[in-house]
């Protein structure tokens, strides 16, 4: 059956917060992830007649992840570098270490592997079972939960380190 | 507050994304072939110039044709025979059973 368009508009609702949260981890541009999110959406929609709605959460997951992968990918191409937003918002009665902060955790962040870092932020944030980001990924279950495991303190480590 | 906990702090999106997205899905449906404008317009264009190149056909063919038959009727026998005015004519012998040689002379009038 054909997607309905109530059914998308349910689903943005529902996944609006959790793809923010994770792309933003990875653009650090907020216009940019909500043009990707809206882009996710309206591709999925006008391939509607080939999407099952009982997997649409899913294939939203799938989606948004790969057109993330492929802007990144447009930056390092174009030598963009977006502005650090989180820089730009910290203004003057901000102290040296909370200007840096944002700065630390990208740095941190970027050192991870794509791979790392989309299970990292996807246990975080997408509310996926183990099965399901297993399912979202590619990749076998057991392998989720090491692999979060081991960015988990890989990441503090760096950010310990840093600090 | 630590740098784990920071980089993993909920953040809420900004509004009006679900307002922005039912309006470029409505925009959707409208512009939903543009190709198919561009296909039509080409078809129109092409027959446009199928028909201006046709007609250029027909009017050479018509032109052809008149010519033709001028040229018929220009070396096609008179009806009624030879008739000779203020002079005279002297048929001579020709090698052609439809060539017809004529020796002409006017007279001064």
């Amino acid at each position: 059956m054909a997607l309905r368009q109530e059914a998308l508009y349910a689903s943005f609702k529902c996944l609006e917060k959790p793809l923010f949260n994770v792309l933003y981890r990875q653009l650090w541009q907020t216009q940019d992830c909500q043009d990707l999110i809206q882009d996710t959406c309206l591709r999925l929609w006008q391939r509607r007649e080939r999407v099952d709605e009982t997997t649409l959460d899913a294939l939203v997951w799938t989606t948004a992840l790969n057109l993330a992968k492929n802007r990144l990918r447009w930056r390092v191409l174009r030598r963009h570098e977006p502005l650090d937003e989180a820089v730009v918002a910290l203004a003057d009665d901000v102290s040296e270490e909370d200007f840096l902060a944002p700065r630390q955790l990208h740095a941190a962040l970027r050192t991870l592997s794509r791979a790392s870092q989309q299970v990292l932020l996807l246990s975080e944030f997408s509310g996926l079972s183990g099965s399901e980001l297993a399912s979202v990924l590619g990749i076998p279950p057991g392998t989720v939960a090491s692999r979060k495991h081991a960015s988990m303190a890989r990441l503090k480590q760096l950010v310990s380190k840093q600090s | 507050m630590n740098a784990t906990t920071l980089l993993f702090l909920p953040l809420q999106p900004p509004s009006g994304g679900l307002a922005r997205l039912r309006f470029r899905v409505e925009q959707s449906a409208v512009q939903r072939r543009p190709w198919l404008v561009a296909a039509t317009g080409f078809a129109a264009t092409a027959a446009l110039a199928l028909i201006w190149l046709l007609s250029g056909t027909f009017a050479q063919h018509r032109e052809t044709t008149r010519l033709t038959r001028a040229l018929q009727a220009a070396v096609a026998s008179p009806d009624n025979g030879i008739r000779v005015e203020h002079g005279a004519a002297l048929a001579l012998p020709s090698g052609q059973a439809n060539v017809h040689i004529y020796l002409v002379e006017t007279t001064p009038r």
